[in-house]
């Protein structure tokens, strides 16, 4: 490994660098990444540890021919340019003059001349948005098939036999047979049936949550799990995302689960809304806020406004009702579920389409509400 | 393996019988009444292995058989049978229905694939389709096994004689070739006639054919 040569000394230095640093060799391995470049990038950026897995655009027949350009030509080699959060950011392949077969990367924002600045990025940013897009569909569609498959499954069986039963009966009783045997199939087909409504209030139970297992958060790192769940984290979102924090620190006894659940889900709607065709420069904000700092009845705010296109009124009538969607593939799920676990936490939820749509989870801040954590 | 087993005389071998393969209980049981309603006899197997230890290949019938099971699946059962040559027709049943899974199990000669639930009238349709596909299987196959077994009553030299005339040669010739009398051919040539049960050259040359087929 490249990180048991480094020294100490040199790695502090590396770690405090403002420039992004990665280190990889000649196969496109991660041996060292600076806390820059931790910062700067998503955390997943480092799961897959091999730079050619970043990316479909970049595979490792790219990086050997960029590596071999190095050898050949110049002291340093552009890998890619990457917008993050509105800025372009040059991915740089640099020869390691320390130890051979090993590569520095280095990513620092550029500056360009404005004309061409504005145009590179309107052409990246509609690209972007595009991969953007059908990755997200493609997921929706793929957890849709899933769950119909599953719904398929359990409940055909119960269904085959209950049709045959009955069919059976039905050429039975005109041929006159046994009633004996008539007898014995309606018993099954009743327990068949019985079954089928079984089975399907067990789904039920499964996706509602009634009770809510109540603990003592960090209402800000919840918040930031719920962002590393959904696509702004991703480097190549073409999603300008900002985050303003007020009170800097806050914890909360809220049910974990259930509102991260809540606020991925207002995020997955947010990006949703800003990805539709016509908004060109598409940004999110989250913003939490703490009302009146004194007394009982203190609210925890947590905001999330896009630059989408907002709701049809009839929509909005309707919109913490199940099966009620503005999307294309959306089952009309997510904010009826939002309401739900919002009131049993005794909160609220609202609405605002101005320009902007604004979607605000208000959380009620007693002290009585120490006494449900452990 | 078939071709070898005798024609039986039992009559349980004769009649026709439906066999159904399905893990699910009251899929089989309701499946049962439902096919018994008409007329049919049924035998149901819990999983494709029990079947498989079972059966006997020179039973008559169909099988109506499940995709998904524990153990063997239905696909399995099916590529076993058609390697085995057993003339049972297959209707496969699936809860899934995936459509490239219904397009293989007919590439592999499945009568149908029927998605879970299915109507009576579909499934009874199938099976007197595939009753009589066993039918047809069956009468051609005694029709082989029955030249195949004249032909066996052969001696070596009628044998010789059978494939030389079959092949469209005079008896002169078959005589100069084999350098025989051409009386000795005649006679020979008699006997395998009369032993393979032909009244004449084009019923001798038909059961030629069928024998190559069986080959």
């Amino acid at each position: 490994m490249y990180l048991s040569t480094l020294e100490a000394a040199q790695q502090t230095i590396l770690d405090h660098l403002p420039v992004a640093i990665i280190i990889i060799d000649d196969t496109g391995l991660v041996h060292y990444y600076n806390q820059t470049a931790d910062k700067l990038l998503p955390t997943d950026f480092f799961k897959s540890a091999n730079l050619t897995l970043f990316t479909n655009e970049f595979n490792s027949d790219d990086l050997q021919q960029v590596i071999k350009q190095l050898k050949e030509h110049s002291a340093e080699q552009i890998l890619a340019l990457h917008l993050i959060h509105d800025r372009l950011f040059q991915l740089k392949l640099v020869a390691n003059p320390e130890q051979q077969g090993f590569y520095l990367i280095t990513l620092n924002a550029i500056e360009e001349k404005s004309e061409q600045k504005v145009d590179k990025k309107i052409e990246n940013n509609s690209l972007l948005k595009k991969n953007f897009k059908e990755l997200k569909q493609f997921s929706r569609l793929s957890a849709m098939r899933e769950i119909s498959s599953f719904f398929a499954d359990k409940l055909n069986q119960p269904l085959t036999a209950i049709l045959s039963y009955t069919q059976a009966m039905q050429r039975l009783y005109l041929s006159d047979a046994s009633s004996d045997e008539i007898k014995k199939a309606m018993k099954r087909v009743v327990v068949n049936a019985e079954n089928t409504g079984k089975i399907i209030k067990d789904i039920r139970a499964q996706l509602n949550v009634n009770t809510l297992n109540y603990q003592k958060v960090c209402m800000n790192q919840l918040i930031q799990e719920s962002i590393h769940l959904t696509e702004l984290d991703n480097l190549f979102s073409p999603i300008k995302f900002t985050t303003h924090y007020e009170p800097a620190f806050m914890t909360l006894c809220v049910d974990k689960t259930q509102m991260r659940q809540v606020i991925f889900s207002l995020l997955n709607n947010a990006i949703d809304a800003v990805m539709e065709g016509s908004i060109s420069a598409p940004e999110i904000v989250l913003s939490t806020h703490l009302s009146s700092h004194s007394g009982t009845d203190s609210k925890y705010k947590i905001t999330i406004s896009d630059n989408g296109p907002g709701f049809p009124a009839e929509i909005i009538k309707h919109l913490f009702e199940p099966f009620n969607t503005s999307k294309k593939n959306g089952i009309g799920i997510g904010l009826s579920m939002c309401h739900h676990i919002i009131s049993l936490h005794k909160g609220s939820i609202s609405l605002k389409t101005q320009g902007s749509t604004e979607i605000t989870i208000c959380l009620p801040v007693t002290s009585s509400e120490d006494d449900h954590c452990q | 393996m078939l071709n070898q087993t005798p024609q039986s005389t039992v009559s349980d071998n004769n009649t026709q019988t439906v066999f159904i393969v399905d893990d699910e209980p009251d899929v089989r049981a309701a499946l049962r009444l439902l096919i018994k309603s008409v007329g049919y006899t049924v035998e149901c197997f819990e999983s494709a292995d029990v079947f498989f230890n079972q059966f006997e290949s020179s039973r008559k019938g169909c099988l109506i058989l499940d995709v998904r099971m524990p153990g063997m699946s239905g696909m399995e059962l099916q590529e076993k049978l058609s390697s085995m040559e057993t003339l049972l027709p297959i209707i496969m049943i699936s809860g899934h229905g995936e459509i490239p899974m219904a397009v293989k199990a007919v590439q592999n000669g499945a009568i149908d694939f029927l998605q879970k639930p299915f109507s009576d009238q579909q499934l009874l349709d199938r099976i007197s389709q595939a009753m009589e596909l066993n039918n047809k299987r069956h009468a051609s196959h005694d029709v082989r096994q029955n030249a195949q077994d004249k032909f066996a009553s052969l001696t070596p030299r009628e044998r010789e004689i059978f494939t030389e005339v079959v092949s469209g040669k005079l008896n002169k010739v078959i005589a100069y070739d084999l350098n025989i009398s051409t009386r000795t051919v005649e006679i020979h040539r008699a006997k395998a006639m009369e032993k393979m049960e032909a009244k004449n050259l084009s019923e001798l040359i038909n059961l030629a054919n069928l024998l190559k087929a069986a080959d």
